[in-house]
């Protein structure tokens, strides 16, 4: 993107690329973090040590030379610096395009922010208030002196460690103006916030220029936490998205709370059972299971059938009748028990069907109500059958009755329900993670 | 915190209120009956096995 010029740092010997070589006036040894002169270098060597330092180095979010594409421009960071006011300290990365020029991209607490130098002055309409581009900026906190505390790389200015400036902002909506001013100039730069994934998915590092991740990135960073597949999970990139991760657990304390609840107002309030018996083949029977009162606006009632062992290739109709004791309205619902068992040709046995029946009533409004059931029995002859079958080879399938037990209880925990929502609530941060995980792959 | 985040937690909470509201009210889109659809008179029965299909599937 840039004529690249490597030179030699006269403090350490290092080898540094000056990236925009021809605009580069200061250079921060990437290895010593010594200040160079590359403007005006002596005549013997490529550059002169303004300010020795034999600290170590920063290791960066973005190595220097990182090339990523914000608002359609290739940019590559060429130059940092760590900048401290009384209360808060933040990184800056000097960006560089040979067709566009300078941007800044501040990086602040995880926030990243997109810096564009402004060649106009905004108009100052009272102390905290300023005009620019027809909109009103209000001064957001006070006024703050900044000092740079770390440099590295190059950059278009005489910079320097413990320089200090006067700084301000303004804010209008997601958007900041920055005002910094020393004793000869006055800068403004309008600040544009980012995502951190589209700062983690554009820019790249140059090839064996990849840094590990440091205290540069306080929380974005995945936290080192256990092993195995929750550090997996942790070290997911989508991860220091954030967003993704907290959804995700948003999600199941709802679905904690969603249990708790369902299960506390599902509870079963009241249960009444009876035994009947059937004739098979024979007419219907009837029976009264007992009576529930439903004390709620309205409530979930449930019907149960159940069979025995003995029970094979017969089925039972059950017709149920919840009968309003104050209007004798009978609200109903019918089902069948059936269970089937036959020999196949080459002998083995198969069974169908279930020997329990569970019925649910939803809304049952408030009320007493009689269970009522008829019942009716009949049996299956095996077509294929030599000799009758049986499910475990002794009981007989040839009596004449059937015991049903009937239960008929208010409540009841609804699985069906609680599972759709647990679905509706974990999709959105499954479908989030997965659609940033795709990306990060395909970025 | 996110304009997303703050979407998520609306969606969560509608979600919730509306599982809970259904197991209070006993309300599911699952149930066999409703107990707010047409009620009828008690007497006789509603036909046992109409349009039911006795005997096995098993081929």
């Amino acid at each position: 993107m840039t004529g690249a010029k490597t030179i030699s740092c006269p403090n350490c010997g290092g080898s540094l690329d000056v990236r925009a070589a021809g605009y580069t006036v200061t250079l921060a040894c990437r290895y010593c973090g010594a200040l160079l002169d590359v403007a005006n270098p002596p005549p013997d060597a490529d550059a002169r040590i303004i300010i020795q330092y034999h600290e170590a180095v920063a290791q960066l979010v973005l190595p220097l030379g990182s090339r990523g594409t914000l608002f359609g421009v290739e940019w590559e960071a060429i130059g940092w610096q760590e900048r401290q006011s009384s209360d808060a300290v933040w990184t800056e990365y000097l960006l560089f395009n040979p067709y566009a020029g300078y941007r800044w991209l501040v990086h602040a607490e995880g926030h990243w922010q997109f810096g564009t130098m402004l060649v106009e002055q905004p108009e100052r309409v009272a102390d905290n208030e300023v005009r620019w581009r027809g909109q009103s900026w209000q001064l957001d906190d006070a006024p703050v002196t900044t000092v740079t505390n770390r440099v590295l790389g190059e950059f278009y200015w005489r910079v320097r460690a413990g320089e200090t400036v006067g700084a301000a902002e303004y804010a209008c909506g997601n958007d900041t103006l920055s005002l910094e001013h020393n004793a000869d100039e006055i800068n403004w730069t309008h600040l544009v916030a980012l995502r951190p994934s589209e700062v983690r998915n554009s820019f790249r590092a140059p090839p064996g220029d990849l840094n590990p991740a440091t205290d540069d990135e306080p929380d974005e960073a995945p936290p080192a936490m256990g092993s195995g597949l929750w550090a997996r999970w942790i070290d997911l990139p989508t991860y220091a998205e954030n967003d993704a991760a907290m959804m995700a657990w948003a999600a199941v304390l709802a679905i904690m709370v969603v249990l708790t609840g369902m299960m506390t107002f599902g509870a079963v309030t009241q249960a009444v059972s009876s035994k009947l018996t059937v004739q098979i083949d024979g007419p219907a029977s009837q029976i009264t299971i007992g009576t529930l009162s439903i004390e709620r606006p309205s409530q979930r009632v449930r019907l149960t059938a159940q069979t025995y062992n003995a029970f094979v290739n017969t089925w039972v109709d059950c017709d149920y009748a919840l009968v309003n004791r104050r209007t004798q309205q009978a609200i109903r619902a019918d089902g069948t028990v059936e269970f089937y068992s036959g020999r196949d040709t080459d002998g083995s046995i198969w069974t169908e069907g279930n020997h329990d029946l569970t019925l649910d009533v939803s809304r049952v409004p408030r009320g007493t109500y009689d269970v009522v059931v008829q019942a009716q029995a009949h049996h299956w002859d095996d077509p294929k059958a030599t000799a009758p079958a049986t499910v475990n080879g002794w009981e007989s399938v040839n009596t004449d009755t059937r015991d049903v037990v009937f239960i008929a209880s208010a409540g009841g925990m609804d699985w069906g329900v609680f599972f759709t929502i647990m679905a509706l609530l974990i999709a959105p941060p499954v479908v989030l993670l997965y659609w940033q995980f795709k990306q990060r792959q395909n970025a | 915190m996110s304009k997303r985040l703050i979407l998520f937690a609306v969606w969560c909470l509608v979600w919730s209120v509306i599982a809970l509201a259904a197991a209070w009210y006993g309300w599911s889109p699952y149930a066999d009956a409703s107990g707010h659809a047409a009620q009828t008179p008690m007497g006789g029965h509603g036909g046992f096995g109409y349009g039911h299909f006795y005997g096995p599937m098993h081929k």
